[in-house]
């Protein structure tokens, strides 16, 4: 009796282990947010997460996560490469309060071919928050249709729209149709050895430091944007071998300088581009400033001569 | 004599009446334990079944072990202090079975977390019974759309507002009757097409879902 006791238990629990069987698992490539979620849902687009920060753990590596309806969606630490989409709805982030602010995106994907896309998303410090998009590790980093503003903290560091601090060199960082104001600091900086970034039809204005600031031998590119009202240079070239292309630009209205190019060996490549009514227009401060002859520098405070023209090649 | 078959007779008509009330009425009823990528352990239990009267009722209750991470997404954006489990007891107040799936609407009424009671929560299962796949379920938790406003005239001083509501109708058609919007925005078992609903696919499951159509 005890024998058939004793195999009935181990029958049974056979048959409890298969019943627990080990399905396939699974992340959903794609996920859903909503302003009516919740985080305990499984993210679909029939029960939706409520925020960016649920909805990452239950997305596969590669996918995306989506806005179904108008909403703050939370600030987020990405770790993975991941999509996300604000598009057809407001989709915010406020990461900042009467009281203290947070950063809105901290992006640290260790994977040496990982691509991190930000797009559709307003990303608002509300006067208090540190850092607008915080990058630390990631091979591609693509910030699209976004606005990124009120980024006040004052700590070292902090006040930045966009701070790429990436360790690893030769990551990229691609921002287009993109507004950043307002913020205390830099908008945008870039301190990353070989960093190749490109800022294509980006509107950056009344932020308190310099509009872009390119530092440790980043190669930025400037294309079809306007850089205006900003409270040191509109665009400021630090650092050797630090190299900035501007093409098709206007750079007015910045406090202190339009182009610098200082620290050393720092070159900066001015094509199509308006400068005026800066406190200087240009000034190499042991950088290098090249002008293919095109360019029209007029009405700042000071410095309106550019250097000979290389001409068009 | 006659009295006495006249009386047995009604009571088989109303035996059988009531038992094909019974065979008729839909409902779904399971227990269910599971775990996603996240690894913790979550489990449902539900019992909803229509009424002669054409409405339904149930109860579900669910639990998951999960640690959350609340946000203050539209005040100060502030993160809350972290938290493990939630669970919920649901009043359902309608079903919806198509073959051997069914939709469960209805309202949470009791929460270890306070502020979740009154919000609404979707139960979607599929009956794996005689079919090749296995049982299936998903579920939604829904806060209740916040409407703080209402339209009205500032130039009348006391103008009560339009309250939002019309008729919307095919002005080609001069039969339609249209119906009234804005449409109900109280998630139900209409809300979305059963096919749109997605099963998650369990790293470990373990129960019965039974679906009677």
């Amino acid at each position: 009796m005890k024998t058939l006791s004793a195999a009935l238990k181990v029958m049974t629990c056979a048959v409890l282990l298969m019943t627990l069987s080990s399905l396939a698992q699974a992340q959903a490539t794609r996920t859903w947010v909503s302003g009516v979620g919740a985080d305990d849902n499984p993210c679909s687009r029939t029960a939706p997460c409520k925020t960016f920060a649920g909805a990452i753990s239950k997305t596969a590596s590669g996918g995306e996560i989506d806005v179904i309806d108008a909403g703050g969606y939370g600030a987020v630490t990405i770790g993975k490469p991941i999509t996300i989409d604000g598009y057809g709805a407001h989709a915010s982030i406020l990461a900042g309060s009467a009281i203290s602010g947070t950063t809105g995106v901290i992006i640290n994907t260790p994977g040496a071919n990982d691509e991190v896309t930000l797009r559709n998303i307003s990303i608002n410090g509300a006067t208090t928050g540190l850092i607008g998009v915080k990058i630390l590790a990631a091979k591609t980093v693509i910030i699209e249709n976004c606005s990124i503003f009120k980024f006040r903290d004052s700590n070292a560091g902090n006040g930045r729209g966009i701070s790429d601090q990436r360790s690893a060199a030769n990551g990229k960082l691609l921002v287009q149709n993109t507004t950043i104001n307002d913020n205390l600091s830099n908008a945008v900086v870039t301190n990353t050895s070989n960093v190749n970034m490109v800022l294509n039809n980006v509107r950056i204005h009344d932020n308190g430091q310099s509009g872009v600031y390119a530092g440790m031998g980043a190669k930025v590119t400037i294309r079809d944007s306007v850089i205006t009202g900003n409270g040191n240079a509109g665009v400021q070239a630090a650092d050797a071998n630090t190299e900035v292309y501007i093409s098709d630009a206007v750079i007015s209205h910045n406090t202190s300088y339009g182009v610098y190019a200082g620290g050393g060996a720092s070159t900066v490549r001015l094509s199509n581009v308006t400068i005026g009514e800066n406190g200087t227009g240009i000034l190499a401060m042991g950088g290098t400033i090249e002008t293919y002859g095109n360019n029209n520098v007029r009405g700042n405070g000071a410095g309106n001569t550019l250097p000979a023209s290389l001409g068009q090649q | 004599m006659k009295i006495k078959s006249f009386t047995s007779l009604l009571a088989l008509i109303v035996l059988g009446l009531a038992t094909m009330a019974t065979a008729s009425a839909q409902s779904a009823q399971g227990s269910y334990q599971f775990s996603l990528e996240d690894g913790y352990t979550k489990y449902v239990e539900f019992d909803a079944a229509t009424q002669t009267t054409g409405q339904a009722s149930g109860q579900m209750f669910f639990s998951d072990e999960a640690e959350f991470f609340p946000q203050d997404v539209d005040g100060t954006g502030q993160t809350q202090e972290p938290f493990r489990g939630i669970s919920y007891k649901v009043q359902f107040d309608d079903l919806l079975v198509n073959r051997n799936q069914g939709v469960m609407s209805g309202v949470i009424t009791d929460a270890s977390d306070s502020s979740l009671v009154g919000q609404r929560v979707l139960l979607t299962v599929e009956d794996g019974d005689g079919v090749e796949t296995t049982d299936k379920l998903t579920w939604g938790r829904y806060e209740q759309p916040k409407v703080t406003w209402v339209a009205s005239d500032a130039e009348l001083e006391v103008d009560p507002g339009v309250g939002l509501k019309w008729v919307a109708t095919d002005a080609e058609r001069r039969e339609d009757e249209g119906f009234s919007m804005p449409r109900d925005e109280k998630i139900g078992t209409k809300s979305f097409p059963i096919s749109s609903f997605d099963f998650f696919e369990a790293a470990r499951a373990a129960g019965e879902i039974r679906v009677q159509p």
